[in-house]
Parts: structure tokens; sequence; C-alpha cells
């Protein structure tokens, strides 16, 4: 009866969740041009007119970079910000760490207005790089705790072995310290570029004609309620989903007890 | 001793509120199995670690092979060192995990799995190269990391309990496998631990450590047969202590007034007549005295009952409290042809006096 229980309140959170995004998708394949009861039927149109639409794809194409961009330096930023933590103790470590973890609780649009304000006096503002630069802010807080959980599981010894076999530094990071952070790496560089990739507010304020996916989206639904929308609903869900997966099992991957103790 | 291979020189390692090494100097032939122990916090991995330039004394010198070793980098010492908890690298396989001393050194891929795979085969992993760490035994794991430590071929070891996170069975074999080694390889072996059993196993000669201070250090056997002081004999742990004021010397041997009666024990010591002497008897050379007999002439004699049995295999330690209230342990083997003693059977105990040992320093 427990267990009934427990099955029948999982599926209805489940379906709480997932039924905002079912619709999505459902209508994206629907015939009908307005979502409405009973489904016209099965079709594709919607995909293809949003996938001819130039201002769509292009902004796929922002989004992409951005995303990729994005991922590249929030990984690179949070391996370092992580390894300082794990292996170094000096005076501001604790401030630092907490100006590192702090942009995804500040509410977006005070972020957006902030970063706007920041970017407008530089060259790269309107750019995807000062898109890129706004989102790593954020995402980097994401790959940095993803790294440092791997970290706590390298141990002392790993890396002093390491220097103890005749690796200096460098060598110790490069061949025993990176490589052993590589699944937390691989989930920290997905969930970059899923953050990256879904988030609307910033890339608004700072991007300028440069518009990515969500920001298009955006911009469509201020004119019309286009049925090309759900279209692209469709395909950012299933990028994030994606994206989300594989940094899910990344992360499980380097999971400690599937190795050598 | 020629010249010692190994010499660390007053040496010294502060950390904040804690003195873990005071002034330590030793020497350490060429080709020597030395094994440094004590209880935890002794300091004897940390001067472990120093030898390894894992940690800089905070005083005293470091030199090994003649060359003053004190401020070189770990990388450059050349002292490869087995892990407690092994610290091998689970994302390489077992031959690369062997081969990453020579990878760093600058060995060709071709020539290091080469050398890699015949250390392999010298700990008995022969085959094994290109499987993950996480599919061997810990056993298997425990020679994966002896290869590694080899595969440069270091003319000094460091083992840092090795054998500890093993079960009894494979302690004992990779024991013998340690002893092996060293006598083919014939470098020196450092080798820490907390184990007596494993440093008299394999030493030439151990090093007890206590309070960050060498407390003795010699041949398994001087070491335990004359500790030189209190805590040496119990950690030996197999010794009972007695004690007593000195009352005569005659014959080379010391009159003690103990409680158990008026002992003898072999005058090696400057006690005068009238101080406190304090000495010990392993447990090995106590003996029972069959019921109704008597202890031969000239040794003593003294009455308890038994407290607790335990069987080590082929021998038997039993604990027997005197009518004085002292613990006494003995050993005998199990030959199976002894009454069955049970916890509160009345014996008496004797031994040939020869064989006390009085302590130099309580």
């Amino acid at each position: 009866m427990a267990g009934f229980l427990r099955t029948l309140y999982l599926a209805a959170l489940a379906l709480f969740i997932l039924t905002p995004m079912l619709v999505i998708v459902v209508f994206s394949f629907d015939a009908n041009r307005f979502p409405t009861l009973p489904w016209g039927g099965f079709s594709l149109t919607w995909h293809r007119e949003a996938l001819g639409d130039a201002m769509i794809v292009s902004a796929i194409w922002n989004s992409v970079i951005v995303s990729l961009g994005t991922a590249i330096i929030a990984t690179i930023l949070g391996f370092c910000a992580a390894y300082l933590d794990y292996r170094y103790n000096f005076f501001g470590k604790r401030t630092l760490m907490l100006i590192i973890a702090v942009p995804p609780a500040v509410p977006v649009a005070i972020l957006g207005m902030a970063m706007l304000a920041a970017l407008s006096r530089t060259p790269i503002f309107g750019t995807p790089m000062g898109i890129i630069v706004c989102h790593a802010a954020i995402a980097v807080s994401f790959a940095m705790a993803l790294i440092r959980l791997r970290l706590n599981d390298l141990g002392p010894d790993m890396e002093q072995a390491a220097w103890n076999l005749g690796a200096s530094s460098t060598g110790a990071l490069r061949h025993v310290v990176i490589p052993f952070c590589r699944p937390s790496l691989i989930a920290a560089f997905c969930l970059s570029a899923a953050v990256s990739f879904d988030e609307f507010m910033v890339a608004w304020f700072v991007g300028g004609v440069n518009e990515t996916l969500s920001v298009r989206v955006f911009n469509m639904l201020l004119g019309q309620v286009n049925p090309k929308i759900n279209a692209i609903g469709t395909l950012v869900l299933a990028t994030s989903i994606v994206l989300v997966s594989i940094a899910q099992i990344s992360a499980r991957l380097g999971k400690p007890g599937k190795e050598a103790a | 001793m020629t010249d010692p291979y190994v010499r660390l020189e007053s040496l010294d390692m502060r950390y904040p509120g804690h003195h873990a090494v005071k002034d330590l100097n030793l020497d350490i032939a060429a080709g020597e199995f030395i094994a440094l122990m004590g209880p935890s916090g002794c300091g004897k991995s940390t001067t472990l670690r120093m030898i390894a330039g894992l940690e800089q004394p905070t005083s005293g010198r470091i030199l090994i092979g003649g060359q003053d070793m004190t401020h070189v980098p770990a990388e450059q010492r050349g002292t490869p060192m087995v892990w407690q908890s092994l610290a091998l690298f689970p994302f390489l396989s077992v031959e690369d995990n062997v081969a990453f001393a020579l990878k760093m050194r600058g060995d060709t891929p071709t020539s290091r799995r080469k050398v890699a795979n015949e250390w392999l085969e010298k700990v008995g992993l022969g085959g094994m190269g290109k499987r993950d760490i996480a599919q061997l035994s810990g056993g298997q794991r425990q020679r994966v990391a002896i290869a590694r430590a080899l595969v440069t071929q270091p003319s000094i070891l460091l083992l840092d309990e090795p054998l500890s996170a093993l079960d009894a069975h494979l302690r004992v074999h990779l024991q013998t496998e340690l002893a092996r080694l060293h006598r083919e390889l014939k470098i020196t072996f450092i080798y820490v631990t907390h184990s007596q059993s494993e440093a008299f196993a394999l030493a030439d000669r151990v090093v007890v450590m206590a309070d960050g201070i060498v407390q003795q250090a010699g041949a398994p056997r001087d070491v335990y047969r004359a500790p030189v002081n209190g805590f040496v004999a119990s950690f030996m742990g197999m010794n009972t202590r007695l004690g007593g004021k000195v009352v005569a010397r005659t014959d080379g041997m010391i009159w003690v007034d103990c409680p158990e009666g008026r002992l003898s024990v072999p005058d090696t010591v400057a006690t005068p007549a009238g101080g406190d002497l304090s000495f010990v008897i392993g447990a090995d050379r106590i003996r029972m005295v069959a019921e109704g007999a008597t202890p031969p002439d000239g040794q003593p004699q003294v009455s308890g009952h038994v407290v607790g049995l335990e069987f080590v295999g082929s021998t038997q330690t039993i604990f027997v409290t005197s009518a004085t209230g002292r613990d006494f342990r003995l050993q005998r083997l199990d030959l199976g042809d002894e009454a069955v003693l049970t916890p509160g059977t009345p014996v008496t105990l004797t031994w040939d006096p020869r064989h006390a040992w009085a302590l130099p320093n309580p």
C-alpha cells in the first residue's frame, strides 16, 4: 500500500513537472495552426518552417557559439577555482569562493542590468563574446561545484605519488589531476553549455542585435503566437535534456567505489 | 658500518602545535632493510616523508648517497614510495600505472611498455597489463604499487605501512614477496610500520620511535631481548615487567627485592644498591611448573592463576595474574599434551634468572 502511494505520488509529481513541456512537444507536431484539441494530426510543418526562418537559424548558430564558448571558459575557470580551493590556503580564500558561487543566487534581472552596465563600456558589448563572458560568470559556479566534489575524492596521496614518481607540479596536474577529474570536467562542460543555451534574461540585456535562441523566442512572442515557437521549444528541450543527461552520467562515472580504494 | 647510504642529521620537524620529529639522527647502510616502527603519531611516517621530500624538515639535513638532498624537490630525489593507500591512478591501466615514472622520465612508449611488463612479470602479474585497476584484488593492487615504485630501478625504496590494509593471510604472503625482492634487488628498503611482527619478520634493523624520538635501534633480536627502556619493552608487547629495590650484587647478578620475592637479574646496569630497578622477561622464557614439582635450584617461583588464553597457530599465549597482582605473559608451543588450562586455574611460574633483562632506563 505504501509502495503504491509512493508510486502514485511520484507519477503525479512527474506529470506536474512534465506536462507543460509535453504540451509544447505535442503541439509542435500538430497540423493545426493553434494549439487546440482535438489534435489536427501529425505534421512536421512547424519544424520545417522554423528551420527555414533565417532569423531563427542565425539565432540557433548564436546559441551554439555562445553555449560552446561559455562551456569552454566556465570549465577552465571552474577547474582553476576548484583546484585553487582544494590545494591552497591563502588569505581571502573564503571570500573569493563566495564571490564565485554567488551569481546564480542573484535575481537574473538585476544580474542582467548589472552586466549591461558593466559591458556597455567595453568593445565586446552587443557581441556573442559579451554574452559568453556573462554566461560564463554564471556557469562557472556550477562548474566549480562539480569539479570540486570530484577533487574531494582525489585524496592527498595521489598527487604526491605523482611527484614521488618524478612528475613536476605541472606534470602531476596534467597527467594525474586533470585525468582524474575528466568525468567532472565533461559534466561541468555540458552543464555550463545547458545553462547558457537556456538562459534568456542576460542574453537579452547584453546581446544587442545578436539574438540567441531564447531571445528570438521572446521577440517572436511579442509579435504573435506562432506555432514555430513550439518547434523551437522542442529543439531547446531536446538539447537541454541531452546535455544534462551527459552531465549526470559523467558525474556519476566519477563517483568512488568503482575504482581503487 | 661503512659509509651510510642514507644519513639523517639532526632532523627536526615542527608543525604548529606539534613537534613531530625531534633531533633525529640515523644512518642507513646501502642495501639495508630497515624498519621504522612505533605507535601512530610517533613520527615514523613524517620521517619517511621527509626522506621522500614530501615534507620539508624544520631543520637538519638529509643525505642520500653522500649528496645533500634536504632541498631537492621530491620529483628529483629518486626515492619512490609504496603508499598505505596505494595511491594508484584509477584512470590508467595497470601497465600505464607501472610505466608512469618512465613516462615522466621521457622514455619512449615502446620501451616503457616493455619495462613495465617485465616488472609486472617480476611481481607475479604477467599478462595483466591491460586491465583496469578496478578489476584487481587488493593483493594484486599492492603488487602493482610495488612494481610502479621499482620500475626506475631506484637504489632505495620507501614503504609506508604497505601491508596494513590487507587481510592477515595476504599480509604474510606479501611479506615473503617483499623479503624476496629485497634479497634479489639488494637495494635499501625503508619500511614504516606499527606492526612488530612485520618489522621483525622483514628488517635487518628496527628503529623504535616514540614521541618523535628514536628510542632504540638495532637488530630485531637485540631490541626484543634487550630493550633499553620501559617504552620499548612494553611496545615489544611480549614481555613481563617486574621491579623493586636493588639489594646486592653477586657473581654478575643483581638481586632485587620484588613483591614476588628476592629475584636476580644479570648485572648489566649501574643502578646502586637501594635504587629502583625494572627488568623484563620474554614471554617465551617463562615456564609453568608442573603441579607438585618444584622449579630447578636457584630459579624463582611465582604463584598465580590463569586469567586468559590466546591461540596463535602453533603457539599459545597464557595470561597469568600473580598472587602479588602482577600480570605475567608466557608463550609455549601448543603440543597438545599439556593439561587443559581454563581461566582460574592456579599455576606456578618460573624462569632462568639469566634470561631476565634489566632495563637501563625506566
